[in-house]
């Protein structure tokens, strides 16, 4: 089985979902014995290349016609070097820019796909995936038929892959442009400037309820903080509710599923559908002025008091005052 | 916990309705009460799954003032910046698509006059001017309340819980009552996990344990677990939390927005329902599973009001055993067989929109010497005095429940 993982950059790496779907590519690669590859297409990934390399070999698409994430070229790059070097499956964490990207290179090929994979398994030597329907309210076992096989993975299902013992090797593949369909033009991108992670993909999550009070207050206390740990910002339902926060934020039933390394919950009571999002985070830290609100039950360290006064104490400490 | 400590009255139960009768207890300045909770946090079993719609107009007088008084207290609860249930009076909107509903929608105002309850009848123009893309062309009546709304269930009785406190009542989280202790025809206390609490009065306020409860002190009543299910949607272009309640009762179905998503619930025919004899106290009913055919019937259905229905993902799905009764009415009160033993259960899927109208009755039954005869009609006697049977009993609950927005008789 040779299983190649198309990797999305910043900057000086690679993102912590593709290394994610770089795990879940060497749990299927041990089983099959066999080889696990990454892609990076762009242009100019002279570090990206290199942090990538950590994780296995890289090929490296490097075209100014790949600058910017324009679909159709991305998917034929894919689909040209799948067939050439004849992969059986490709993924890619699920991400905005894998939704776009993959179900067009697997139409091209003829291939299979499932998509929001949060799992898989080996059933009298098939590899079957599941993946959630209905919000997560069910959940699929499939099994894909014919090849190459494409799939994009929840990063929140696999822990991220570790680097290597030993660097592996970055090789450069052609890209023609003359190949290229060009009926789409990269006109302009327009992002939230967010320097923090997602929600579902941060390490650490700092997620506020309902004891701020505004905006500027969960900016500057649950921000302030999330910045000073490289965390991803979440909040409770109330929050949201009242427009405090926008809905990429919530965390619980009806909003993200997280599990991160550690999860803070400040001023979160802790209701029950609250819980049902973050309670199996491996370490939950939880300051609330309730001594009997509910967090604490789930909570590895709990600190009872007023999320204003004591916020601005922790980042003060961390910031080494 | 140290929580555990002899009290004058025990609550068995920290739901909705467990909480509000505490808190009402605690305004009639009754507060040695402790509240037992199994779980490790209040309203964690079907309080919390409840979908917090909050309506006032209903075919009797007592159910309206019932509701009426909770609206009081969700007002008043709701002006506590630091714990309150998320209260957003919004008001509400009951379509009616036929001539029986036309007639009902009649007597339902005339209900609300005599209740000093604000409610009009409105064209379906001023009704698409309050919750625009919904469709009201077929309405063939709609009534308009505008202080109806919805809540969050789980902070209402966070709220009911933190008000409480604050008076002196106790709560004992994680705590499971094992047993009641009865002597010369009197409670005289409740045995725990957590150890043996001396009391003269216990409340049942246990839910889908309500019926174990009861057993406990010999009393055999038929409360019924009917599953009860309703999703909210993906997030949806163009609605917002400020839109009124709906409920169209002809199909059975009532939905709300909830920040921007859409939150559609109904009563179903022929519903799925359980025999609390088959788990005991310390167990519990069975795990629910997600119905589409029911949670996909309710969307079709709405397709004629809101074709977006047809197209909107599920996002989460809530589930529950609200107890039912095969009259249809809570049981509230004491009863004569027991001395200080009150039950505070039956609710009907109306556990949480009725907790403090309910509570304040669950009060009246056992502080006024002549409680009213509406509240001496709730009485949990009714049903050891005449024979019912488990298959009738489930039969009753199951019909009480589809015809949840049937046309009432005149």
């Amino acid at each position: 089985m040779r299983i190649l993982i198309v990797c999305e950059h910043v900057g000086k790496g690679i993102r912590l979902g593709s290394r994610s779907a770089l795990a879940f590519a060497n749990a299927v690669g041990e089983h099959y014995q066999g080889s696990v590859e990454c892609l990076l297409l762009g242009h100019s990934m002279g570090e990206a290349a290199s942090d990538a390399a950590a994780y296995a070999p890289v090929l490296v698409a490097d075209h100014p016609a790949l600058a910017n994430p324009v679909a159709d070229r991305h998917a034929r790059v894919i689909a040209d070097l799948v067939r050439q070097r004849g992969y059986d499956l490709v993924a890619a964490a699920a991400t905005t820019f894998a939704k776009d990207i993959l179900p067009r290179a697997a139409g091209m090929l003829g291939g299979a796909m499932a998509s929001e994979v949060i799992g898989h398994e080996f059933r009298d030597g098939r590899l079957c995936f599941r993946r959630p329907l209905f919000a997560g309210a069910i959940v699929a076992t499939v099994g894909l038929r014919g090849t190459p096989q494409f799939v994009t993975v929840r990063p929140s299902a696999y822990a991220p892959a570790h680097p290597r013992s030993e660097r592996c090797r970055v090789t450069s593949v052609a890209v023609d442009p003359a190949t290229l369909p060009m009926r789409t033009e990269f006109e302009a991108s327009q992002s939230k400037l967010s320097s923090r992670p997602d929600v579902t993909e941060a390490r650490v999550v700092v997620s506020g309820g309902r004891a701020f009070k505004s905006a500027e207050d969960f900016e500057r206390l649950v921000g302030g903080l999330a910045d000073k740990l490289h965390a991803a910002t979440g909040s409770s339902r109330a929050l949201v509710d009242a427009g405090i926060t926008p809905n990429a934020f919530q965390v619980g039933q009806t909003g993200k599923v997280v599990a991160p390394d550690l999860y803070v919950a400040l001023g979160i009571s802790g209701a029950v559908q609250h819980l049902a999002g973050m309670k199996n985070s491996k370490t939950i830290v939880a300051i609330n002025s309730d001594p009997e609100a509910p967090i604490f039950e789930v909570a590895d360290y709990g600190l009872v008091g007023d999320v204003y006064e004591l916020v601005p104490q922790w980042i003060a400490r961390l910031n080494g005052k | 916990m140290s929580n555990i400590r002899d009290a004058k009255i025990v609550i068995i139960g920290g739901g909705a309705v467990g909480c509000g009768t505490a808190y009402q207890l605690a305004l009639a300045g009754e507060t040695d009460v402790l509240v037992l909770e199994k779980e490790p946090s209040v309203a964690a079993v079907t309080s919390a799954q409840a979908a917090g719609l909050v309506g006032q107009v209903r075919t009797t007088l007592e159910r309206t003032q019932i509701a009426m008084r909770s609206v009081k207290t969700f007002s008043e609860l709701q002006k506590d910046p630091k714990t309150n249930p998320t209260w957003r009076q919004v008001g509400s909107l009951r379509v009616a698509l036929n001539e029986p509903r036309v007639e009902e929608f009649g007597r339902m105002k005339a209900v609300a006059d005599r209740a000093g309850l604000e409610a009009e009848l409105i064209t379906p123009k001023a009704a698409e001017a309050r919750w625009p893309g919904m469709n009201f062309s077929m309405a063939r009546a709609i009534i308009w309340c505008p202080t109806d709304g919805y809540l969050q269930p789980y902070d209402l009785t966070a709220s009911y819980s933190a008000q409480s406190s604050r008076r002196g009542v106790r709560f004992s989280l994680n705590t499971a009552a094992q047993q009641i202790l009865i002597k010369d025809g009197r409670v005289t206390g409740v045995v725990t996990d957590k150890g043996t609490i001396q009391c003269e009065t216990v409340i049942n306020a246990a839910g889908a344990h309500a019926f174990h409860v009861a057993k406990l002190v010999g009393l055999e009543l038929p409360l019924v677990p009917v599953r009860h299910e309703y999703f909210i949607s993906v997030p949806c272009d163009g609605l917002a939390p400020e839109y009124p309640v709906i409920r169209i009762p002809d199909v059975s179905l009532y939905l709300r927005t909830d920040v921007n998503a859409l939150l559609l619930g109904g009563w179903e025919p022929n519903p799925l329902h359980t025999d609390p004899r088959k788990y005991a106290l310390g167990g519990n009913p069975p795990g629910i599973q997600p119905d589409w055919d029911v949670l996909a019937k309710f969307a079709v259905d709405l397709v004629p009001q809101f074709p977006k229905a047809a197209d909107l993902g599920v996002r989460s799905v809530f589930k529950g055993w609200p107890t039912f009764t095969p009259d249809g009415r809570f049981v509230i009160g004491p009863t004569q067989r027991v001395k200080g033993f009150v039950m505070a259960g039956g609710c009907n899927a109306h556990g949480v929109s009725g907790s403090a109208g309910i509570g304040h009755h669950v009060v009246e039954s056992m502080l006024e010497s002549s409680p009213s005869p509406y509240v001496r009609s709730l009485s949990p006697d009714r049903f050891l005095n005449s024979s019912w049977t488990w298959d009738n009993a489930q039969a009753g609950a199951s019909r009480i429940y589809a015809e949840y927005y049937g046309v009432s008789k005149p």
